[in-house]
C-alpha cells in the first residue's frame, strides 16, 4: 500500500510534483541531453567483443594472392564499361564463367516516381550479373553474398576486379559450407533492390524484373564493396541501413578483428578511432563519430547497398576503400585478405548471427553503446512530457473540484467531473482531424500526383509539392475548429485536457520511434519536447513563435545539416547550407529548381577528413547521387533528418522567413511519397509524428489568435499554484479525483519501473552464454496473476501419486498436514495418515514406536508421506519378534548377478538406495 | 622374488638352517604381499565410455579430445567391443574441414586421431543425455546391438571420459540439453547398486569441470577434471589452416602423457594428477579420491586406460588364501 494510499504522503507527493514541476522538467530535459552527450565516455561506452562462438577468433590462414589478377580484371572492366556505356554484362558473364562460377543475369526496369533530372532518367533499366560458387560438400541451404554496386557516379572497377579475383581464389578452396554469391548490380541500389526482391520472390517497389534462374540457400550475411582505386589508405565501414536498421554487431566486430589482424586502417563515419580513452580528447572524438552516426541513422537512408539487405534480415555492411593522402597504402591483396578472412569465418557460422546486439550506437569502431545504456537519454526527455501530463491532470481536477467544494461542502458521492466531461467530448474532434491530416499527408500526395498531372499542366514532382501545399492550406482550418470546440464551454479545462491527451500521445509515439530507431526518436524528442511542454494559448507571443520556429522540423533539418558538415570538418557557409537544405527538402521540385544541381559539390579532401573518395558520404554529394534511386528521392536526402512535416497552425506559418514553410511541405512530400511504396517505417513514424504534433500544437494555435489572458500558464504560474493547491486539491482517499491520481501515479511508477527493467533486460540479454543453465519452463495453469491451483486436480494428482508414483518416487519432505486445506479436510488427512501408518508409514523414528504400539494419534498429521516402503518396514518391525513375513521381494541374502536389475521400472533415487543399504546390512548382520 | 632371494644367498654360508628357515618364512610373507598386490585392483576387465557432447564445427577440439583418448585406450589394449564412443558431431566429414576424413590433434597435421579403425557407437543426434544415462545404467532397449552397450560387471574397471561445454554443475549436450552433476552422481550410484563396476575413473574436460564430480557419493570412484569451479578450460593448438583450435589444453597434455604409457608401465595415478600443471593448463586441474578405496599411488594408469592381463612368472609355490575375504570385505564395506 504505502505511498499511494497514504493520504498525507500522497498530498506531499502531489504538492512536490506541482510545485517543482518546472524545475523538474528542466532538470529532466538537461539530464536527457547530458546523458546522450555522456554516451561517448567510457563508463557508458564499452569495448566491443565477439559474442558468436563460431567466429571467436581470427585464426584462419588468408591465402589470397590475386592482386595482379584483380588489377587486370579491373582494367578490363573499366575499358569494357567505357566502351559499352553501361555495365558490360556479357564480359562479366564470361569472366565469372572463366573462374568457374554458375553465372546468371537478371534484367530489371523501373519507372521512377519523379523524373531524375540530375541524371536525366525516368525509366531506369539495367542488368545484374551474379555468379554462384557452390559449396563442394554441402547442400545449398545457406549462402553468403559479396556484392559490388556499379553506378554512374562510382564505377567501382577495382571492386569488380577484386570480386572476380576473390571468386577465383575461393573456387580453389574445398572448405566452403555455404554457397557464395558474387553479385554485380547496375544502377546502384536500384539494382540491388531488384535482385533482392527477385531472390526473395517479393515485389514491394513495383519493380519489373526477370525472375532469377539460379538461387543458393538463405542468405546469411552480405558484404558490399566499394573500391575505385588500386591502393587504399583506409577502409570505411558503413552500418546504417534503411530506416536506421543496423546489422548484428558481431558482423562489424568480425570485420574489425580482421582489420586489426591485417594491420589495415579502418574508419567509421570517416573518422579514425581515438587511441586514448582515458583523457577527454578520445571520448570527444568518439562523440563526433557518435553524432555522425545518429544523424545518419535518423535520416533513415541506407548508408550503402548493404542497407537494403537488412530489410530481408540479412546481416550486411558496406566496406568502402578510401584513398587519401596518407603515407601508408594497402594494395588489393590486403583488402582481399581481410575479405577472405571475413568470409572464411562467416563460413564457420552455423546459425544466423544473433548473439550480439542489434541496437547499438558506435562512438568508434571498437566501442559501442548498448541499447540499455542509451535509452535512458530518451527516457529522461519523455519524462518531461510525463511530468507535464501529471501537472495538467492535477490542475484539471483542481479546476473541477474547487468551486464545488467551496459551494456545498464535501459531497458523499463524487459527482461527474465537469472537466472530464468537457474534455472527453471536445477531444474527439481535434484528435480525429489531426489523425486525418496525418493520413492525408501519408496517402494523398502520391495519389494526387497522377490526378494532378492528368488535369493540370504540372510535372509529377510539382504535383506532390502542390498537393502537400493544398493539404496544409486545408489544415489551416484545424486550429479554429479546435478553438471553437475547446473553448465552447470550459476554456481552461478544454485546452488542458486536449494538451494532456496530446502530450501522452506524443510521449507514446516518441517512445515507439526511439525503440526502433533511436536516433530519429531522440532527435525528434530533443526538438519537440520543449515546444510541446511549453506551449500554451497565451504568454509572450514573440518568444513562443521564435521557439516554435527553432524547434520546427525544418529548423531541425537545417541545423542538422550544419552540424553534419561541421562534424565532417567541412563546414558550410550560410548560402551553401541553404542550397543544401532546399535540395534536401525536395529534390527536383520546381520550387527549388533555383538550386543549381552541381553548383556546390562537396569540397574534397578536407584536412582531417579521410579522403576525397569519402566525398559521396558528404551530404551534398549524396544528395546528388540520391535522386537516381526512387528510394533516395523519396527519403529526404543526406542528413535530412526527420521527414516530419510542420503541423497546420504551427508558428512556421507565421515566421518571418517564408522558406521553412516551403521546405516543410516538401519534407512531407518526401515522407508521403515514401510511405506509399515499400512502406518504410520512417515515413509512417514521421506521419504519425506530424499528426500528433498537429494535435499537440493545435490548442496552442487555437489559443494564440484568441490572445486571451485567461487560463492557466503551464510554466509560468509557479507563484500562484501553491495557493490553489492547498485550498482546492482534495487529496483524501475518499474523494473522487484521488482514484484517478492514484491510477496516474501508479501508471507513471510502473512505466518508470518497466522502463528501468527493460533497460536492464536489454542490456544484459545478449550476455547470455554457454555458462547458464536454463530451468525448464512449464505453462502451469496456475501461474497467472488471477488463477489459482485447481484443487480437484491436486486431489486427483495425489491419488495418482499415492497409487502409482510412490512405488518408486519418495516425497519424504511433505507431510500430511500439507494436504489440509489444499485437497483434503483435516479429518480426511488424519484418516489418510492413520491409514497409511497402519501399514507402517511414518518417519523412521516412528517405526519402533509403532512396533511397540505407542503410536500417538495427535502426531498423525505431522508425519511425512510414506507409501512406498510399507512392506519393508513391516518386515523390519517384526524382525525382532522372530516371525518374519517375507513380503519383501528384496529379501534375498545372496548376491544378485549384476545383470539383474533391482528396480527395472523406475529410476533409483537416493531414498531407494538407502533402503537397499538397509537390506544388505540386514543380510550381513541380522538384527 | 628377487628381493627375497638375495639375502638368502648371502646368508647361507654364515647362518645355519634355522636362519634359512626363518628367512624363508619372511619371504613367504612377502610373496603373499605381492600376490595381494597382484590382485590389488580387483578387476578382470576394462571398459571405456568416451563422450564428446558438443556439435558444430568450432567445437572440433572436443571431438579431437575424445578421439585422442580413444586412440590411447585402444593402443593400450581395450578393444572396440569394450569402448562405447559417443561423438556428437562428425568433424571428419564436415564440409568446412579442409582435410576431409581426418581429425588432427596436433597442429601441422602431426597426429591424425581419426584413423582407419574408429568405431563410433553413438554419433551426432544419438548422443543425448538419455542415451548416455541408458548406456551407463544398462537400461537399454533389448534391440540395441551389443556394440552399443556397456556390458560391464562388478569386476569391470570403467573409464568415463567426457568433454564439451559445461558450467557450474552441468555439462551441455548438443547445445540443447544438459546433464547435471546430480544426475550423473545418481547414475553412478545406480551403476554401483546394479554392480556394473568395480572401480570407476571419471575424467572430464570442460569449464568448471570440478563441479561435475563434487556430488558423487558412490564408492570406488576416482575423478579428475580439467578446471576448478569458477575456472574456464582453455583450448590449445590453434591451426590456421583448419581454422579452429584442435584440442583443449588439459586433454592435450593428458594425451601427451598417455603417449608415454605402455602396457607394462608402472606409472600410477599420482603421475596423472600431476599432468598439466596450472602453468601449462591456465586452469587448475582437480581430482577427487576420497571415494576411492585404494591409494592412488598403487593404482596403475593401465588399470583404467589399458586392458592389461597381469602375468608374473614365479618358481615358488604360492598358497593362495581363498579370495572370499576380499569379496566379503567388499560386501560388508559398502552396504
Amino acid at each position: 500500500m504505502g505511498l499511494l494510499s497514504d493520504p498525507v504522503r500522497r498530498r506531499a507527493l502531489a504538492r512536490l510534483v506541482l510545485r517543482l514541476n518546472a524545475p523538474l522538467c528542466a532538470l529532466s530535459y538537461a539530464a536527457g541531453v547530458a546523458w546522450f552527450l555522456a554516451l561517448a565516455f567510457p563508463p557508458l561506452t564499452q569495448r566491443t567483443y565477439m559474442s558468436e562462438n563460431a567466429m571467436g577468433s581470427t585464426m584462419v590462414e588468408e591465402q589470397f594472392a590475386g592482386g595482379e589478377r584483380a588489377r587486370g580484371w579491373a582494367r578490363d572492366f573499366a575499358a569494357h564499361r567505357r566502351k559499352a556505356g553501361a555495365l558490360p554484362a556479357a564480359w562479366l558473364e564470361r569472366a565469372m564463367r572463366s573462374v568457374g562460377l554458375e553465372v546468371y543475369t537478371q534484367s530489371f526496369s523501373r519507372k521512377l516516381p519523379f523524373p531524375d533530372e540530375a541524371h536525366e532518367r525516368y525509366m531506369v533499366s539495367g542488368t545484374n550479373v551474379y555468379g554462384i560458387l557452390r559449396a563442394p560438400r554441402a547442400a545449398s541451404t545457406e549462402s553468403l553474398v559479396l556484392t559490388v554496386p556499379c553506378g554512374s557516379d562510382a564505377t567501382n572497377s577495382q571492386a569488380v576486379g577484386l570480386l572476380l579475383a576473390l571468386a577465383a581464389h575461393f573456387r580453389g578452396q574445398i572448405y566452403w559450407a555455404k554457397d557464395i554469391i558474387f553479385l554485380v548490380t547496375e544502377q546502384d541500389l536500384l539494382g540491388t533492390e531488384a535482385w533482392l526482391e527477385a531472390y526473395h520472390d517479393v515485389n514491394v517497389t513495383g519493380m519489373q524484373s526477370s525472375p532469377l534462374q539460379g538461387r543458393a540457400g538463405a542468405i546469411q550475411a552480405a558484404v558490399a564493396l566499394e573500391l575505385s582505386t588500386d591502393v587504399v589508405t583506409s577502409l570505411d565501414v558503413a552500418v546504417e541501413g534503411l530506416n536506421g536498421q543496423l546489422p548484428n554487431l558481431d558482423l562489424l566486430n568480425l570485420f574489425q578483428t580482421f582489420c586489426q589482424k591485417g594491420g589495415l586502417l579502418c574508419t567509421l563515419q570517416g573518422k579514425l578511432q581515438p587511441q586514448d580513452w582515458t583523457s577527454v580528447d578520445g571520448p570527444l572524438q568518439g562523440l563526433q563519430t557518435l553524432l555522425l552516426m545518429v544523424l545518419q541513422q535518423a535520416s533513415g537512408r541506407p548508408h550503402g547497398p548493404h542497407g537494403l539487405f537488412l530489410r530481408y534480415r540479412v546481416e550486411a555492411l558496406t566496406i568502402r576503400g578510401i584513398n587519401s593522402f596518407r603515407q601508408y597504402k594497402y594494395d588489393l591483396v590486403a583488402v582481399g585478405k581481410a575479405l577472405e578472412g571475413v568470409f572464411r569465418k562467416l563460413n564457420h557460422l552455423l546459425e544466423r548471427l544473433h548473439q550480439s546486439f542489434f541496437f547499438y550506437l558506435l562512438p568508434a569502431l571498437s566501442r559501442f553503446v548498448s541499447i540499455g545504456l542509451y535509452m535512458p537519454a530518451v527516457g529522461f526527455l519523455l519524462l518531461v512530457l510525463g511530468l507535464k501530463a501529471l501537472e495538467l491532470w492535477m490542475q484539471l481536477h483542481e479546476a473541477g473540484v474547487g468551486p464545488e467544494e467551496a459551494g456545498g461542502g464535501p459531497e458523499s458521492s463524487p459527482p461527474l467531473q465537469p472537466a472530464q466531461s468537457v474534455g472527453l467530448a471536445s477531444l474527439v474532434a481535434p484528435l480525429l482531424i489531426s489523425q486525418a491530416m496525418g493520413l492525408a499527408l501519408y496517402i494523398l500526395p502520391v495519389l494526387g500526383q497522377h490526378v494532378a498531372t492528368q488535369h493540370f499542366p504540372v510535372a509529377e514532382a510539382e504535383a506532390v509539392v502542390l498537393t502537400l501545399l493544398a493539404i496544409y492550406a486545408a489544415g489551416l482550418a484545424l486550429p479554429h475548429s479546435t478553438q471553437r470546440v475547446v473553448s465552447a464551454r470550459a476554456p481552461d479545462r478544454g485546452w488542458m485536457a486536449l494538451k494532456l491527451v496530446a502530450i501522452i500521445y506524443l510521449a507514446l509515439q516518441l517512445a515507439c520511434i526511439a525503440l526502433t530507431n533511436f536516433s530519429l526518436g531522440f532527435l525528434l524528442a530533443v526538438t519537440m519536447v520543449p515546444a510541446a511542454a511549453l506551449t500554451k494559448p497565451y504568454g509572450p507571443r514573440p518568444l513562443y513563435a521564435t521557439l516554435l520556429v527553432l524547434t520546427s522540423p525544418a529548423a531541425t533539418l537545417l541545423g542538422s545539416l550544419f552540424l553534419w558538415r561541421e562534424l565532417q570538418e567541412a563546414p558550410l557557409s550560410l548560402a551553401e547550407g541553404w542550397q543544401l537544405f532546399l535540395v534536401a527538402g525536395g529534390p527536383g521540385s520546381p520550387a527549388f529548381r533555383t538550386a543549381p544541381p552541381y553548383g556546390h559539390r562537396a569540397r574534397p579532401g578536407n584536412t582531417a577528413h579521410e579522403s576525397p573518395r569519402a566525398a559521396p558520404q558528404t551530404p551534398r554529394a549524396r544528395n546528388l547521387r540520391g535522386p537516381r534511386h526512387p528510394r533516395h528521392r523519396k527519403m529526404p536526402a543526406g542528413p535530412a533528418l526527420l521527414p516530419v512535416s510542420t503541423p497546420p497552425g504551427s508558428a512556421a506559418r507565421r515566421s518571418p522567413a517564408p522558406s521553412p514553410a516551403l521546405a516543410t511541405p516538401a519534407l512531407g512530400a518526401a515522407a508521403g511519397a515514401d510511405g506509399s511504396r515499400g512502406a518504410p517505417e520512417t515515413a509512417k513514424m514521421a506521419v504519425a509524428a506530424a499528426s500528433l504534433r498537429g494535435a499537440v500544437l493545435g490548442p496552442r494555435g487555437a489559443g494564440l489568435p484568441g490572445a486571451g489572458a485567461r487560463g492557466l500558464l503551464c510554466g509560468a504560474r509557479l507563484g500562484q499554484l501553491p495557493l490553489r493547491t492547498s485550498q482546492a486539491v482534495p487529496l483524501s482517499s475518499k474523494a473522487g479525483p484521488s482514484r484517478g491520481r492514484k491510477v496516474m501515479l501508479s501508471a507513471l511508477g510502473m512505466l518508470a519501473a518497466g522502463g528501468a527493467g527493460l533497460a536492464v533486460a536489454l542490456h544484459s540479454a545478449v550476455s547470455a552464454s554457454d555458462l547458464e543453465l536454463h530451468p525448464p519452463s512449464y505453462p502451469w495453469s496456475h501461474r497467472g496473476l488471477l488463477s489459482s491451483l485447481d484443487h480437484t486436480s491436486i486431489r486427483r494428482g495425489f491419488q495418482v501419486y499415492k497409487q502409482v508414483c510412490s512405488s518408486c518416487h519418495s516425497m519424504d519432505y511433505v507431510a500430511y498436514r500439507h494436504l489440509v486445506g489444499v485437497c483434503y479436510t483435516e479429518d480426511e488427512a488424519k484418516a489418510l495418515a492413520e491409514e497409511v501408518r497402519g501399514l507402517g508409514g511414518g518417519g523412521p523414528r516412528d517405526w519402533g514406536a509403532h512396533c511397540a504400539g505407542r503410536q500417538g494419534r495427535d502426531g498423525a498429521l505431522r508425519g511425512r508421506w510414506r507409501f512406498r516402503t510399507a512392506p519393508m518396514r513391516m518386515e523390519r518391525c517384526s524382525c525382532g519378534q522372530g516371525s518374519s513375513p517375507t513380503i519383501s521381494p528384496n529379501h534375498t541374502p545372496t548376491l544378485r548377478p549384476p545383470e539383474q536389475p533391482i528396480t527395472e521400472h523406475c529410476p533409483l533415487t537416493s531414498a531407494t538406495s538407502l533402503e537397499l543399504g538397509t537390506v544388505v546390512r540386514t543380510t550381513s548382520s541380522p538384527c | 622374488m628377487v628381493a627375497a632371494c638375495l639375502p638368502r644367498e648371502r646368508l647361507r654360508p654364515l647362518a645355519g638352517w634355522l636362519l634359512l628357515l626363518s628367512v624363508g618364512s619372511v619371504a613367504a610373507g612377502r610373496i603373499e604381499d605381492q600376490t595381494e598386490q597382484f590382485f590389488r585392483s580387483g578387476h578382470t576387465n576394462n571398459w571405456a565410455v568416451l563422450v564428446c557432447t558438443s556439435r558444430f564445427w568450432f567445437n572440433y577440439r572436443h571431438v579431437a579430445n575424445t578421439l585422442s583418448v580413444y586412440r590411447s585406450v585402444k593402443r593400450l589394449g581395450i578393444p572396440d567391443s569394450h569402448i562405447v564412443l559417443m561423438l556428437a558431431d562428425d568433424m571428419a566429414c564436415n564440409p568446412r574441414n579442409p582435410k576431409p576424413a581426418t581429425v588432427f590433434s596436433h597442429k601441422n597435421m602431426e597426429l591424425n586421431v581419426y584413423g582407419d579403425d574408429v568405431e563410433v557407437d553413438y554419433r551426432s543426434y544419438e548422443v543425448t543425455v538419455e542415451n548416455f544415462l541408458r548406456v551407463l545404467t544398462g537400461r537399454i532397449p533389448s534391440s540395441t546391438p551389443r556394440s552399443k552397450r556397456l556390458l560391464s560387471d562388478d569386476r569391470s574397471n570403467i573409464l568415463i571420459y567426457m568433454t564439451g561445454h559445461g558450467g557450474n554443475g552441468f555439462l551441455k549436450f548438443q547445445d540443447s540439453e544438459e546433464i547435471t552433476n546430480i544426475e550423473l552422481a545418481d547414475a553412478f550410484e545406480q551403476m554401483w547398486q546394479k554392480r556394473r563396476y568395480n572401480e570407476l575413473l571419471f575424467i572430464i574436460d570442460t569449464c568448471q569441470g570440478a563441479s561435475m564430480y563434487e556430488r558423487f557419493y558412490s564408492p570406488n570412484i576416482m575423478a579428475l577434471a580439467s578446471s576448478q569451479v569458477g575456472e574456464d578450460s582453455l583450448s590449445h593448438q590453434p591451426d590456421p589452416a583448419i581454422g579452429v583450435h584442435l584440442m583443449d589444453r588439459y586433454t592435450f597434455y593428458v594425451l601427451e602423457f598417455l603417449e608415454e604409457i605402455n602396457p607394462a608401465s608402472q606409472t600410477n595415478m599420482n603421475d596423472l594428477f600431476q599432468v598439466c600443471p596450472r602453468s601449462l593448463c591456465v586452469s587448475t586441474p582437480g581430482h577427487r579420491t576420497d571415494l576411492f578405496q585404494r591409494d592412488p599411488k598403487n593404482v596403475l594408469i593401465t588399470d583404467f586406460f589399458g586392458s592389461v592381463r597381469k602375468v608374473e612368472i614365479t618358481t615358488d609355490t604360492i598358497s593362495l588364501q581363498p579370495d572370499l575375504e576380499i569379496t566379503e570385505s567388499r560386501v560388508t564395506c559398502y552396504c
